[in-house]
């Protein structure tokens, strides 16, 4: 089986983000690692590959330090990596997903493909849809349980409230993971050093003959969401009290 | 709860990390309750944190062990009154060596902890496999367990202290940024912050490694850099059981300890990676950088070689984060040179948690008493860093180095890699076409020693001789014997003047320095408590002109003393003259045939006696020559202009070519000044141990009117000494003594070694040590002991000497 896990190479989800210009973020001595969901269709693409043999490929469209993310993807036991290079984060994920099967036509058709539910830095949830699309196969989301079958997958998507359903797929199809579906490994030492020396190709995302004028949604800002403020006690009697909380929630917060 | 930034402290603690909350907690307990510590983020956000919180507390020095032992006892114990646990666990330390020379350095300390009243004693391999099931020992070839050391949790200790100098009265206040100060002369008025000003009469800079940059904007010279600094946890794994010695393994740079059930392994790692050269950011908290596998990856090979079983442990975490580290990987402590009331408390060098207690405890001394009352820690005191040293080349290049300085095998006179050729005498060249090998001191490049021809000047170092120690022999023997020439332009000196220059002088002078023109004076600065805070010879030039000079390491430390000792309307102007005089040696019996040739000066002890000064023509320069000798030989030093001393070397050496004049290295200078009996500050003379003590009342005019110290000394003369400093030799010639080796009286452990080397002349160790008996020192008790001193485990006895071993009247250096 050869199985195709896109990995996006996002921003810790604990990183200090400095926005600098209208629609970029100082990425200087930022921490960045796989997307969390993607992490969920790795372990389950390794254990796959572990138990029916084949290979795990992971695709990441990104900047060049994707890279060394791409090394810890490998490092959980994928055999190699393709990246393909882009100068921005954020790309409009009709795109995102138009290069990613370019890739796959290079280098030959998986028998399934996973991703994770969304990425954890633009969170828009479109790639898995948009790439399904291109590549003419089914899709399912936010899938929390997966077996195999001949030819098919059974897969358990959460669809809100704790409710799930069971879809059916035919392979090859794509697989949209998130928690629960399986506890993600951690690497070991000899994996981090033998991730290393796997392939890793890197092709230009305009070799591929993705034309990024073509993007339909571009990022235009980026702002910080505004810090919480600690608590304030409020002091004084109760009426004291009131008619401060009234008067914070009227001037200060304009609520009322 | 938002607390309001107060108008006004006495004392404002810039960071709130375990060094700032140490030091609010100390003050408090000394009575100082107007204390506000200001944190940018969140108290330990910065680097306190990700720290292994470690608690080890044997370190080279028992200046530094005292800092130790104060974290060590108060962490055990400060719960009591916080109700906030440290986490402190006594695990134990396990230290080993897979190398000769790191066998043998354990061996040393083996010694080193009985001086320090610590137990760290051989184990053998199958108890270390006892205590640590996981570990390869298959090249391990000894080991040693210090039982009582432990660990604790890095942010509960820093809260801990946090809650105590809170509970005492002090202020502690998150999410307030430090942007500038308002300087007044040489004082920091207020402290200007994103939430507004606050006014201080007293501030301590303790922004970790924030400290450099926000050190600029005080004018004040904070040499630290950022490197970054990593380790891992593994996931629960068999083996590794809660309560494990924390296992140092220093020859693979890591050491190892429980975490949850699994390990986490850490590094001090030759060649770290600078960070944060530019700039730290301001919106750092609890922050993460992005690692480095080709870095990570001999770690992590030296991890699984250590711990088979770590090849199959899953990686939990890789935390790189970044911490500061100083160029001689010592903290940088107390009031800064030329401010009043502002305090340095950083420079941590990732031992912040181990020793953060302790600088905190000796910070708030320095603010309450004026000085570290509970012990002199000058290898971490401001007063060495240099302005020169905030020179952003040297920090970013030495900075890499450090970090694996920790764990690297401490070889007696090791030099730094890094950063080398800062600064170099005007011999410099000469010195080197000539086969000088140069060690660094505070930048400054000395000749320590010379290669024959044929033989490559470099050191080879181990634990016994070193291959340069026959030619520094011979050098010594030079002086000894004929004539020898030695380059210490590194020392410092001072021209002093004014119409109240004198006055200043005797006030802290312990001589009278009130001597005719041309008179060189040997005294000590003292402090109040008769304790010695420098040692120099202050020659007068004129009626109101003094040139001072003093090592070469401690001119920013005497300089500032003198300065501080300057009455505001006193008509007294101190200048370092250091950069503008080289200074050559020109010592031993044939000093004055070989001078005679370059001079017409007359220098028979009637036209020039010793003790005196004055400019004589050498060659084409006219140097001040000083009748003094180190060496304890006859001879002269030459203070000459710089940009007139290649000239007068190449006179002197054309003139010493007849007499086979021989260039001399500082081993040899240190080696002869021992023989001597010279004392060395602060080897052996500290502002611990007062003149009578350490037997230079000769030096104390107590005719004198009032001068610091005077009473504490008449006092101690009064009652009797209790301690004195003796010199001794190692009977065997063959051990080699360094430092702090630890000696005995009669079979009882008395006193430690202060600086020891060879004695080429005398042939065999020779050191000085102060002995104690608290009812009364004389010398009939002295000579009445038999002595031992411990040397890598073995015992060698030892002859103490009233008197210096090598011409105990000091005859021939007035020959």
């Amino acid at each position: 089986m050869k199985i195709f896990v896109c990995v996006k190479h996002v921003p810790d989800t604990a990183a200090t983000i400095k926005v600098a210009g209208e629609a970029g973020y100082e990425e200087g001595g930022v921490k960045f690692v796989s997307n969390p969901y993607d992490e969920f269709g790795i372990e389950e693409a390794v254990k796959t590959v572990e138990k029916n043999g084949g290979e795990v490929v992971i695709l990441t469209v990104g900047k060049a330090g994707a890279a060394a993310t791409m090394r810890g993807a490998m490092a959980m036991g994928a055999h190699r990596g393709i990246l393909v290079k882009t100068d921005t984060q954020f790309l409009d994920p009709a795109l995102t997903a138009q290069a990613l099967k370019a890739a796959m036509d290079q280098d030959g058709l998986g028998d399934m493909v996973f991703t994770g539910k969304g990425s954890v830095d633009s969170e828009s949830f479109q790639t898995q849809y948009c790439l399904a699309a291109a590549l003419g196969v089914p899709v399912a989301n936010e899938v929390s349980a997966l077996s195999l079958g001949e030819g098919k997958a059974v897969a358990e998507q959460e669809t809100g409230g704790g409710d799930k359903q069971v879809l059916e797929l035919s392979l090859p199809c794509v697989i949209g993971a998130t928690k629960g579906l399986n506890e993600p490994r951690y690497p070991k030492f000899p994996d981090i050093m033998k991730a290393k020396k796997k392939e890793l190709r890197e092709i230009d995302i305009a070799d591929l003959g993705i034309d990024l004028s073509q993007g339909r949604i571009c990022l235009e800002t980026l702002e910080i969401v505004p810090e919480r403020s600690g608590a304030k006690m409020l002091e004084g009697d109760t009426d004291a009290q009131i008619a401060e909380l009234v008067r914070i929630l009227r001037e200060d917060e304009k609520v009322i | 709860m938002t607390k309001e930034l107060p108008s006004h402290a006495k004392v404002v603690i810039v960071g709130g990390g375990v060094i700032g909350c140490a030091t609010a907690y100390h003050l408090t307990k000394l009575g100082v309750k107007d204390v506000v510590v200001l944190e940018r983020k969140e108290l330990t956000c910065g680097t306190t944190w990700a720290a292994a919180g470690l608690v080890v507390q044997l370190r080279g020095t028992p200046e530094m062990v005292r800092m130790t032992r104060h974290g060590y006892e108060l962490y055990q114990e400060i719960e009591k009154e916080t109700t906030q646990p440290t986490g402190f666990v006594k695990t134990g330390v396990i230290n080993f060596a897979t190398t000769q020379h790191r066998a043998h350095e354990l061996e040393m300390l083996e010694s080193l902890a009985i001086s320090f009243g610590i137990d760290n004693h051989p184990i053998g391999m199958d108890e270390l496999k006892a205590r640590w099931p996981l570990i390869n020992t298959q090249d391990i070839i000894n080991a040693y367990y210090m039982p009582n050391d432990g660990v604790v949790n890095p942010v509960d200790t820093a809260m801990s202290m946090a809650v105590g100098a809170r509970k005492n009265g002090a202020l502690i206040l998150e999410d307030t940024e430090v942007l500038d100060f308002e300087m007044k002369s040489d004082r920091v008025t207020a402290v200007v912050t994103d939430k507004g000003t606050i006014k201080c009469e007293c501030m301590v800079l303790a922004a970790g490694m924030w400290s450099r940059e926000l050190g600029r904007k005080l004018g004040i010279s904070v040499p630290l850099h950022a490197c970054q600094h990593m380790h891992f946890v593994t996931l629960p794994m068999e083996g590794a059981k809660k309560g494990m010695p924390i296992l140092r393994d220093q020859d693979g740079c890591l050491y190892f300890r429980e975490e949850v059930g699994g390990l986490l392994i850490g590094a001090f790692e030759y060649g770290a990676i600078p960070y944060g050269t530019k700039e730290i950011p301001s919106d750092w908290s609890f922050r993460e950088l992005p690692e480095d596998m080709d870095h990570l990856e001999p770690l992590m090979e030296a991890a699984i070689h250590r711990i088979p079983d770590l090849a199959e442990a899953e990686i939990r975490r890789i935390t790189t984060t970044a911490e500061s580290f100083t160029p001689d990987n010592m903290y940088i402590m107390g009031e800064a040179p030329g401010k009043k009331k502002l305090y340095t408390a950083c420079g941590m060098n990732s031992s912040g948690i181990l020793c953060g207690a302790g600088v905190g405890k000796k910070t708030a001394e320095w603010i309450v008493e004026g000085y570290p009352k509970s012990g002199h820690i000058w290898e971490a005191d401001n007063r060495r860093c240099y302005s020169w040293m905030m020179n952003i080349n040297y920090l970013r290049d030495r900075a890499p180095e450090t970090p694996g300085n920790l764990y690297g095998i401490h070889f007696p006179f090791k030099q730094f890699e890094t950063a080398r050729n800062v600064r170099m005498s005007p011999f410099h060249d000469r010195l080197k076409d000539r086969g000088a090998c140069f060690g660094q001191m505070f930048g400054y490049e000395r000749a320590n020693w010379f290669a024959p021809e044929g033989v490559e000047p470099k050191y080879e170092y181990s634990f016994h001789r070193q291959n340069w120690f026959d030619y520094s022999g011979e050098e010594h023997m030079a002086i000894r014997e004929n004539v020898g020439i030695y380059d210490l332009s590194s020392m410092s000196n001072f021209i002093f003047q004014g119409k109240d220059a004198l006055a200043v002088l005797q006030k802290i002078c312990g001589a009278d320095v009130d001597a005719p023109v041309g008179k060189v004076v040997y005294t000590q600065m003292l402090n109040e408590r008769g304790g010695i805070e420098a040692d120099i010879t202050v020659t007068r030039l004129d009626a109101d002109k003094f040139f001072i000079v003093t090592a070469g390491a401690n001119a920013l430390r005497d300089f500032d003393y003198i300065e501080r000792a300057i009455p505001e309307d006193a008509h007294a102007f101190l200048n370092d003259m250091s950069s503008s005089y080289a200074m050559l040696g020109v010592m031993g019996p044939n000093a004055r045939k070989l001078l005679e040739k370059c001079t017409d000066a007359d220098l028979s002890n009637a036209g020039f006696p010793y003790g005196t000064a004055r400019e004589i023509a050498v060659g084409y320069a006219t140097p001040l020559a000083v009748r003094m000798s180190y060496a304890g030989e006859l001879g002269w030093e030459l203070y000459v202009p710089t940009e007139f001393a290649a000239g007068m070397f190449d006179a002197l050496m054309e003139a010493g070519k007849d007499l086979g004049v021989r260039l001399v290295g500082l081993h040899a200078v240190d080696s002869l000044r021992l023989e001597r009996g010279f004392r060395h500050w602060p080897s052996d003379i500290d502002p611990e141990h007062t003149p009578l003590e350490a037997g230079l009342g000769f030096a104390v005019n107590f005719d004198k009117d009032d001068f610091l110290g005077k009473e504490a000394l008449l006092v101690q003369k009064q009652q009797g000494l209790k301690r004195k400093l003796v010199i001794f030799t190692v009977d065997d010639p063959e051990p080699l003594i360094y430092h702090d080796e630890p000696i005995y009286r009669n079979g009882e452990l008395v006193s430690e070694n202060t600086h020891g080397a060879y004695g080429h002349f005398v042939g065999g160790s020779i050191g000085m040590c102060y002995l104690k008996n608290g009812d009364g020192i004389t010398n009939d008790w002295i000579m009445d002991g038999k002595y031992e001193i411990g040397v890598n485990g073995k015992m060698y006895p030892i002859t103490i000497h009233l008197s210096a071993p090598h011409d105990p009247r000091g005859e021939r250096a007035k020959q």
